[in-house]
């Protein structure tokens, strides 16, 4: 019979799209990174020869790594790659626009996380290797985390009203940063594990100890990013609505004591849904990422010639203003789309993942990078309490970048895809 | 340079937007669609449990993937899990346990297609469709092929089948009280009488024990009828040292005359148990709610697949089930 034969729509979809045409992403990636570096390259009237190399590096690099990893690692899908590469090209090309020679600390940066991830992608692959780490990475986590705390605490002091900095001779490191990883890392557990009371008490304590340093380091953004990643991580394990409730009415209750009881706490986020009071004073950054971004049109100025750029924090906090400046609301709103379609992916990827642990990695660590983005979007842009967290990939920052270099492995080793060798798809 | 900034504002969201549709497309669309990898069957009901996932809770509580109804099932029970080198059933510190083709299960257990998981004592055969196993690097399965041929051959076992899994558990004979296995087997080499029909039987016993009537005593040292009858299933009194080869659809224990298996004991109820043939052995049933019917120390509330060396207690009366030589 002919209809046997006849292949669905969906299966000829899933064939057409089962592997990307990376030489021609390549291509694209390569001209995206080349016409957006230009202006920065002949700014001022001269030939910037620094930046020149080190795009020519990035470039090279990216190469060599997709033709590397397809030819003697044999893997078969980079899409995840090629994103986190356009992403950071995109911080790169901002920061070199801004000062050239932080450009070079950001690219060993992006190689330090493109490190990380494949080392922690080659680690997941056994989740029995996973399993049995998990329990020393606990207490390591939490030791660490107190450690550097109180050491920040007694020889470092708060910088931007936080304590959340490590100084390491000319390098600056954050912490709670890595402690995402883990935070991710411990959360997950194969399904034997996840539903023994054991399991669950253990990764309370652990949350809550991280979430206490770092109420206590004053990082509220990174708490509320944890917190939020507690919430998904808590649903994906109990699948139940009504716990997620529980929890979220106790720590609205407890947020509220905390701004009753600790008015210092409160003046934090005074300035929310108030910049316009003071636009010269306490609401300097966000007024000027509401007009400068809103004047980039939807083609942008161009790289190099907008104004939020002199603003403090441009190329960190700000960042996303400066791509609407510069760039223009297509490209910015076509990374946050690109955000929440990998935060889909990672859904789509738990179920057909080859454990429970994936699952539950790949949406935590997808809802960390999402719940991150939005709160740096919706912080700038007055939507909600500016928090100071970077937007993912983009923003300036090593441990930021390393750090969501690494929540990418999570999400890739949820896809069978990811080991071709060991699975068949 | 003016003229190449308006040049970029045109090309960067027109690349922008084809890359970044690409990646997407194919993170979405190209993933491998789901499918059955096997099946759990309730060997009580007929149904089927489709085991779709890698990992598979199974228990009473409505969070689990599998939802099973019975009393006896812990709320979380057991979980099944696919893994790259093979299939494993994990007991999840459940109250009445899991055994494996009648083999306690303590932690976990690899499962192979084909096995009895029994779940506080319910019966479901585990079916595989996919097998797990995949390309394994050649170097991988050269080292596993390596440790096969170096690896000392296993003490002989003197009785019962061969388990499955590959963790050590104590075989449920020797938590009992009653004779061991190898007090049976020597019990039964022992020269003894000739093969009678059981009482009530009209087949001789020449015909095949399958065509006939329900069951047979044997007590004999013959050797023909030995090797015929070896390795099907019976039931031995411990007291009596009787052999009751199984056969038919269904077979009746109890003190009355009517009963294939006539057991004298004023303990025994006159319709006592029912030994009922399925698909994948014979399954016992208790027929007497005021005396009961125990399986290896615990109550049958439901019919429950009998295993080589099940311990049936009838009153003061105990029959030990064997299948194996």
């Amino acid at each position: 019979m002919a209809g046997t034969n006849r292949i669905s729509t969906r299966e000829k979809m899933r064939r057409k799209y089962r592997y990307v045409d990376r030489s021609f992403i390549l291509f694209l990636l390569t001209l995206f990174q080349v016409v957006s570096f230009t202006p920065v390259i002949f700014a001022d009237g001269e030939i910037h020869f620094k930046v020149a190399f080190m795009l020519l590096g990035y470039i090279l690099f990216e190469w060599i790594y997709v033709t590397f990893m397809h030819n003697v690692v044999k893997k078969i899908n980079f899409e995840l790659e090629l994103i986190a590469f356009f992403l950071s090209g995109i911080g790169l090309c901002l920061t070199a626009s801004v000062n050239e020679d932080s450009m070079l600390k950001q690219m060993i940066t992006v190689l330090g996380g493109v490190i990380v991830y494949d080392i922690l992608l080659w680690y997941l692959k056994d989740v029995k290797r996973v399993m049995a780490i998990r329990p020393f990475l606990m207490a390591f986590t939490l030791i660490f985390f107190a450690g550097a705390f109180l050491y920040i605490y007694k020889f470092v002091g708060a910088i931007n009203g936080a304590y959340n900095w490590i100084r390491l001779g000319g390098i600056t490191v954050q912490p709670s940063e890595f402690v995402k990883i883990a935070f991710v890392f411990v959360g997950a557990a194969t399904l034997d594990k996840l539903l023994t009371s054991k399991n669950i008490y253990l990764y309370i304590g652990f949350a809550m100890g991280c979430i206490g340093i770092l109420f206590l380091m004053k990082d509220f953004g990174t708490a509320l990013i944890f917190f939020f990643t507690f919430i998904v991580i808590a649903f994906m394990r109990s699948g139940d609505v009504r716990s997620i409730i529980f929890i979220c009415v106790a720590a609205v209750i407890g947020a509220v004591l905390i701004l009753y009881f600790r008015p210092h706490v409160m003046a934090r986020f005074e300035n929310y849904r108030h910049v316009w009071d003071d636009p010269y004073g306490r609401g300097y950054q966000q007024t000027r990422v509401l007009m400068y971004a809103v004047s980039g049109g939807l083609q942008g100025l161009g790289v190099g010639n907008g104004k939020l750029r002199h603003v403090y924090a441009s190329t960190t906090d700000l960042v996303f203003g400066m791509i609407c400046e510069e760039m223009g609301i297509l490209i910015a709103v076509a990374i946050v789309v690109a955000f929440a379609f990998i935060a889909i992916y990672a859904v789509k990827s738990s179920k057909s993942a080859p454990s429970t642990f994936y699952s539950i990695s790949a949406c935590s660590a997808a809802a960390m990078i999402l719940f991150q983005t939005c709160l740096n979007i919706f912080g700038i842009t007055d939507l909600l309490p500016l928090t100071g967290v970077t937007l993912p990939f983009i923003s300036q920052g090593g441990s930021s970048m390393v750090c969501c270099w690494a929540l990418f492995a999570f999400i890739k080793a949820a896809d069978i895809r990811a080991y071709p060798k060991m699975y068949k798809t | 340079m003016e003229f190449i900034t308006s040049v970029s504002r045109y090309i960067l969201p027109i690349v922008t937007v084809i890359l970044l549709t690409k990646c997407i497309m194919t993170l979405l669309l190209g993933h491998p669609k789901e499918k059955i990898y096997g099946y759990i069957i309730d060997m009580k009901t007929g149904e089927k449990y489709a085991l779709n996932m890698w990992e598979t809770s199974i228990g009473r509580s409505g969070s689990c993937d599998i939802v099973i109804t019975y009393n006896t099932v812990s709320r979380s029970h057991a979980v099944i899990s696919r893994r790259i080198d093979g299939w494993y059933v994990y007991d999840l510190n459940s109250k009445s346990g899991i055994k494996v083709n009648g083999v306690v299960c303590e932690k976990k257990s690899t499962i192979n297609n084909g096995d009895i998981i029994s779940l506080s004592n319910i019966p479901f055969r585990f079916e595989i469709i996919d097998d797990p196993v995949q390309r394994v690097g050649k170097k991988k399965k050269q080292r596993e092929n390596s440790k096969t041929a170096q690896a000392p051959a296993p003490a002989p076992m003197p009785h019962a089948s061969a388990p499955h899994n590959n963790v050590n558990m104590p075989h449920r004979a020797q938590e009992t009280d009653f004779i061991s296995d190898q007090d049976f087997y020597d019990e039964y080499n022992k020269p003894k009488l000739n093969i009678r029909p059981h009482e009530g039987s009209s087949v001789p016993i020449s015909q095949d024990v399958y065509s006939g009537k329900a069951s047979y005593t044997i007590d004999t040292p013959d050797h023909a009828v030995k090797q015929r009858t070896a390795f099907q299933p019976r039931l031995i009194n411990k007291d009596s040292g009787e052999i009751f080869i199984l056969c038919g659809n269904e077979v009746t224990i109890g003190s009355g005359m009517k009963n294939d298996i006539r057991l004298r004991s004023r303990e025994v109820s006159r319709v006592h148990a029912i030994l009922v043939l399925y698909e994948d052995g014979w399954a016992i049933e208790n027929a007497s709610p005021n005396s009961g019917t125990f399986l290896n120390s615990h109550a049958v509330t439901s019919p429950q697949l009998l295993f080589d060396g099940d311990v049936i207690a009838l009153g003061d009366e105990r029959l030990y089930y064997k299948t194996n030589r």
